[in-house]
């Protein structure tokens, strides 16, 4: 309906027709919560026109009451119960007084268009960008619908001008925004949500389960999490190019890095070049001493962690690519280099990513020990979850795990379908997404980031 | 030719949103879908309405069927036998209340017992006004329950005694706030889209492709170990608290005891002379009781109540025919009328 209003509709009114869209989409989780990103859009569009105009200190001081009023936003609605149970655990050791602990539901997105606000108001002070004078295209750009909840977390210079421009119909972009569609959901609810249905149960219960059985569970929520991230962001991707606007590639094959450095320039695209460019780079990069560089690396995974969610366990995870990411660099910078053997580098490099997911799926720390302990261990050697999902249907799983990295491939060497291969390949994957498609209205697993 | 195109698909669109926006239309589809299959086919197959709307298996063949469509299990359910009203001039004065679930909804129960003027059935599933028993008669209650609700009976839940669970909207804007942002909204349109008939056969391909690899059927529904008739998977499941698998301890029976009895308490003190309990097995305490250690609550209760007790659980199990339709999770009319003359003979003590 969205996308052929918008072809019907002239230049001039489709913003307020797009704008209007994204809104409904947004009120429907609950409708109030507009208000709070009407108000940060307010803020961050006064505060764009006004860093533009203003000179000296006073652009930083702009900047700064920009990114403090974003950041406090997020850090009231994202970590503020966090924050209070962590004081509340000191506070009952010490015996002082109690923070009430606040009972709202997480405003879907915030962290993604909080920071895809930020980054207006970063290149507007950089000079990078012109400050938006129309109020409803910059509330677009915050509020495009199709990367409005979980991303990719766009930045101005590439979206305001697309907002902008006039666009035709054009039915090779239209028909690969329906099979980036396709392809997104094939992998949500073909291989997610059928891994979601082992993965879940058992990571609720690792102390009920066998080594084998949790070293399963963390490969298959290796897959899980990929692909239901990634298939949201072609999900993303495909439904702005019907509308003919072009967003930023996510993911590019992240299993198949050899190293980690390569791992965090394939995964979550827009967030590690976010936090590259606003954060690990005004902190010095890589410019200062090499304890400097990995302080800032460790800095900007402990942030990235925390952002994922309000959780010590975010926080590990953080630290943990930080200190995998550190040790990379330190081996380079004693030249320990290996030619060739590209294949262990790679079973290497996806093995950790493997295992640092445990701290992010694990319900808790705690859990997540424990499970890495009786991985270490390998105490169990059987696989006894027939009741949670049966070895064919295992097997299966991995068949469409490597289907899966096979397809992959397959795109990127073929980096141009004709616009023919691209309609049947949509219909197969939308055919295949009903009858070997789990629906059981399991949620994107970052909506809740 | 492509503005013809858009312009098209945008009116079918925003037709098809208004009308699954339209919760009143939507529920009275369903209502009408659900109970399709027992009108006589005369009586609305000619209206425009139900030859759109009105076009579905998903009753048809027993709610298990319509949540699963398995093909194996999509038998016809046989008719149940109707009570008419009793002679008015044989008057008795007594009437009988009978408080219960979808076991007993939909029956035609007037006359079904012949010491007794009129029967009147309380649907316990929905909300529905305070009622008043008629105090120049003798009233009697049976409360029937479906042993899985048995778990999740309690009378100071909203909506057991009469009152009202949610507050509805009133407001113009309360009113527009809730057709806009209404949270059925998908599975409003699944309904209008793909609940039909020529669906059917796409959604058995679907629901055997998944039992055949992978031995899933749908959530809600479990295949007997006999594979020969389908289960609620409530009554299964041992995470659900309805299981008829899940461990009881002591305490669970003391607490299913007595919300039972502060029933029959407020029963009493409503006016009814007397109050019986009759608990309707679930078909897999009766014939699949060996796929996991059945938890006996039915037996147990019985036992432990101080309620009397319309038993059907024995007679059930002795008995060798099918009492319950193989694709639904209710009982067939042959387990009915094993109720119904179980009832019968305990109304008659009465005498």
């Amino acid at each position: 309906m969205v996308t052929s209003g918008y072809y019907l509709l002239p230049q001039k009114f489709r913003w307020a027709w797009l704008l209007a869209a994204s809104s409904y989409f947004y009120m429907y989780f609950k409708p109030e919560y507009i208000l709070i990103i009407f108000f940060t859009i307010v803020v961050d569009y006064v505060a764009g026109l006004l860093i533009e105009k203003a000179q000296g200190k006073a652009r930083k001081a702009l900047l700064l009451a920009s990114i403090i009023t974003n950041v406090g936003v997020l850090v009231f609605y994202k970590y503020f119960n966090f924050l209070a149970e962590n004081i509340n655990l000191l506070a009952r050791h010490y015996h002082t007084t109690h923070i009430p602990l606040l009972n709202f539901i997480l405003p879907i997105g915030l962290s993604f268009h909080t920071f895809q606000a930020m980054s207006y108001t970063i290149e507007v002070y950089r000079g990078n960008q012109k400050a938006e004078r129309h109020f409803g295209i910059y509330a677009l750009y915050v509020m495009f619908y199709p990367q409005m909840v979980a991303g990719p977390i766009e930045r101005p210079q590439h979206i305001l001008p697309q907002l902008r421009r006039v666009i035709h119909y054009e039915s090779k972009a239209f028909v690969t925004g329906i099979f980036l569609m396709s392809a997104g959901f094939f992998k949500k609810v073909v291989i997610a949500d059928r891994l979601g249905l082992y993965v879940d149960p058992v990571f609720s219960n690792p102390h009920a389960h066998s080594a084998l059985e949790l070293l399963l569970a963390t490969y298959f929520f290796a897959f899980q999490i990929y692909c239901d991230f990634s298939g949201y962001s072609d999900i993303a991707l495909g439904a702005a190019l019907t509308l003919g606007i072009e967003l930023m590639k996510n993911f590019n094959m992240p299993y198949l890095s050899c190293n980690i450095a390569e791992f965090w320039k394939r995964w979550h695209i827009s967030l590690s070049t976010w936090f590259r460019d606003y954060v690990y780079i005004p902190l010095g990069g890589n410019r200062g001493s090499f304890a400097v560089t990995c302080l800032n690396l460790f800095i900007v995974f402990m942030i990235s962690g925390l952002w994922h969610g309000a959780n010590w366990k975010y926080l590990i995870w953080g630290v943990v690519h930080g200190c995998l990411l550190t040790g990379y660099y330190l081996l380079k910078k004693w030249k320990v280099s290996i030619s060739g053997y590209s294949f262990f580098k790679w079973l290497i490099t996806f093995n950790l990513v493997c295992l640092a997911w445990v701290f992010f799926r694990a319900n808790t720390v705690t859990d997540s020990i424990y499970i890495l302990n009786k991985i270490g261990h390998f105490q169990g050697r059987f696989y006894a979850a027939d009741d949670i999902m049966a070895i064919k249907e295992i097997f299966y799983c991995v068949f469409i795990i490597v289907l899966l990295l096979l397809g992959e491939w397959c795109m990127r060497s073929h980096t141009e379908f004709s616009t023919g291969k691209k309609v049947y390949t949509a219909l197969a994957l939308i055919i295949a997404c009903y009858f070997f498609g789990v629906f059981n209205e399991a949620q994107f697993i970052y909506f809740q980031f | 030719m492509r503005k013809v195109i858009c312009l098209l698909v945008f009116v079918f669109s925003i037709g098809l949103l208004l009308l699954s926006m339209n919760q009143s239309l939507l529920n009275r589809i369903k209502q009408d879908r659900y109970f399709a299959h027992l009108n006589p086919p005369a009586a609305t197959s000619h209206s425009w309405y139900y030859r759109l709307f009105i076009r579905s298996d998903r009753w048809r063949y027993g709610d298990l069927y319509g949540l699963s469509y398995l093909h194996p299990y999509k038998l016809p359910l046989e008719a149940f036998r109707k009570y008419p009203p009793n002679d008015i001039r044989k008057q008795t004065n007594r009437i009988l209340y009978i408080s219960g679930d979808s076991f007993l909804a939909d029956k035609s129960l007037k006359g079904a017992f012949a010491g007794f003027d009129d029967v009147i059935f309380l649907d316990r599933r929905f909300p529905s006004r305070p009622f008043k028993p008629d105090s120049t008669k003798e009233n009697y209650m049976v409360m029937e329950f479906a042993e899985r609700n048995l778990n999740v009976f309690d009378l100071d839940k909203p909506g057991e005694t009469g009152q009202l669970p949610d507050k509805l909207p009133t407001g113009f804007f309360e009113r527009v706030n809730k057709a806009l942002f209404n949270k059925d909204l998908s599975r409003n349109l699944e309904l209008l889209l793909f609940d039909d008939k020529c669906f059917t056969i796409v959604k058995e391909c679907k629901a055997m492709v998944n039992y055949i690899l992978f031995g899933r059927t749908a959530n809600e529904v479990a295949v007997s170990t006999d594979r020969k008739r389908l289960f609620l998977n409530i009554t299964v499941d041992t995470s659900s608290i309805q299981s008829a698998f899940r461990p009881k301890s002591s305490g669970d029976i003391e607490k299913i005891d007595h919300n039972l009895d502060v029933a029959k308490r407020y029963y009493l003190s409503m006016g009814f002379k007397k109050v019986f309990l009759a608990v309707i097995p679930n078909a897999v305490s009766i014939y699949d009781s060996k796929r996991l250690p059945y938890n006996q609550l039915l037996q147990r209760v019985e036992s432990s109540t101080d309620l009397p007790v319309i038993s059907v659980y024995g007679t059930f199990k002795r008995d060798h025919r099918n009492l319950f339709y193989r694709s639904d999770a209710h009982w067939n009319p042959e387990g009915f009328e094993i109720w119904i003359n179980a009832t019968a003979r305990a109304l008659d003590q009465l005498k």
